[in-house]
């Protein structure tokens, strides 16, 4: 009977109309437990607290905590910090310099490969419009060709005298291919099939 | 006892230390108070105390004269607890092992076991309600609580509006009070039976 009156009580609480009321009893709670309600002000409340038992609990929990958190006092350290702290400040002109160093080293980071791109082009710009400087550049760019076709040239030449020498060489190779090849059949289709009967 | 201060924060600025050092020793005990209410840890609290004590001293060209000083270094010490609250979420340390009781509470009134048994236990009953809060919420009621704080000048140590701050407070004591009714933390506030 007393859990049917309270979940009655409940769905009153709850209702559209009561709604309204409930946060203007929570803000006359607020201003209670901030101290800025008057004695009327905290007879109201509680006089229309008595209708909703719900809200009268969680009212009664607002002023245990508040109560419990008053009373709880300003702690002290239990060392004294002040000689702890002043051992660990950094000295002003340390920081000063420390400062300096970073600014500098900021500063440096974005300056230096501007600088250092500036002073290439510098060099380089005379150079670049002088005719002889890209001629050399071309007879330097087929030398090189040159040289790469002489090399490949070279390791086909080796490739086949060897093959010629050892014909067994080719045999083997193309032996080793067959078996990976065989056992990358074998192993795709066991896994496939076995992820097949999984799913 | 401002006049002296500002004298102090005049020399500090300057780089005295132990001019500094008397700002220490007149602000220990709210710095601390504050750090061991945020992290619920004697040990991290002393730590974070001297850790917003020189980050207090390093930006002291940045406090505005203007400010009251207490409101700024409990700033920056809520600030530094905020973060190291932060980093300890991400690092997921879990503070689920119940916290060693403060050092204070032990030795202050060791003559009656009695009530420094009640302390004790009161202590880690507010230790408990307040790790329930998100920081923001913690920060809130600590600074209105222990330091009496109105919501201007809480608004003000945490950078925020004073109806930001108001909204925190309401929800922190509404969590409180669902927290203390459903662990029935308070013999006439048991849970509701069903």
């Amino acid at each position: 009977m007393r859990n049917r009156d309270q979940a009655d009580n409940q769905k009153k609480d709850e209702t559209a109309e009561e709604r309204m009321d409930q946060e203007e009893l929570y803000a006359l709670m607020m201003d209670a437990l901030d101290g800025e309600l008057s004695e009327a002000g905290l007879a109201e409340l509680e006089f229309h607290l008595r209708a909703r038992p719900r809200l009268a609990r969680e009212w009664e929990a607002m002023r245990a905590v508040d109560m419990l958190f008053r009373n709880s006092p300003v702690l002290q350290p239990a060392v004294n910090l002040r000689r702890q702290t002043l051992a660990r400040l950094p000295a002003a002109r340390q920081r000063l310099y420390a400062g300096v160093v970073i600014y500098l080293m900021v500063l440096a980071s974005g300056l230096i490969p501007l600088a250092a791109i500036g002073w290439i082009g510098l060099q380089i710009a005379p150079i670049l419009g002088q005719p002889a400087f890209w001629r050399s550049i071309w007879q330097g760019a087929l030398q090189f060709g040159g040289l790469l076709q002489i090399m490949i040239a070279a390791l086909l030449n080796g490739a086949g005298d060897f093959l010629r020498e050892q014909p067994l060489a080719l045999a083997w190779f193309m032996a080793l291919v067959g078996v990976i090849v065989l056992w990358a059949g074998v192993y795709n289709k066991l896994v496939l099939q076995t992820r097949r009967v999984q799913s | 006892m401002i006049d002296e201060e500002q004298v102090w924060l005049e020399q500090a600025r300057r780089g005295d230390k132990s001019a500094f050092g008397r700002l220490i020793e007149a602000y220990q005990g709210p710095v601390y108070n504050l750090a061991y209410r945020m992290l619920g840890n004697s040990g991290e609290a002393e730590e974070a105390a001297q850790e917003a004590f020189i980050r207090a001293y390093t930006r002291l060209d940045t406090y505005d004269p203007a400010r009251k000083f207490s409101t700024w270094m409990l700033s920056v010490t809520s600030n530094y607890c905020v973060d190291l609250l932060r980093k300890r979420r991400t690092l997921l340390l879990s503070l689920d092992e119940p916290l060693p009781p403060h050092p204070a509470l032990m030795s202050d009134r060791a003559d009656n076991p009695e009530v420094q048994a009640a302390d004790s236990e009161r202590e880690a009953m507010v230790q408990a309600l307040l790790e329930h809060l998100p920081e923001d919420y913690r920060q809130a009621v600590v600074l209105r609580y222990w330091y009496d704080l109105s919501y201007e000048e809480i608004a003000d140590v945490m950078e925020s509006s004073v109806s930001a701050i108001k909204s925190r407070l309401f929800r922190a004591r509404r969590q409180l009070a669902e927290v203390t009714i459903e662990e029935g933390m308070f013999q006439s506030l048991q849970p509701e039976p069903e």
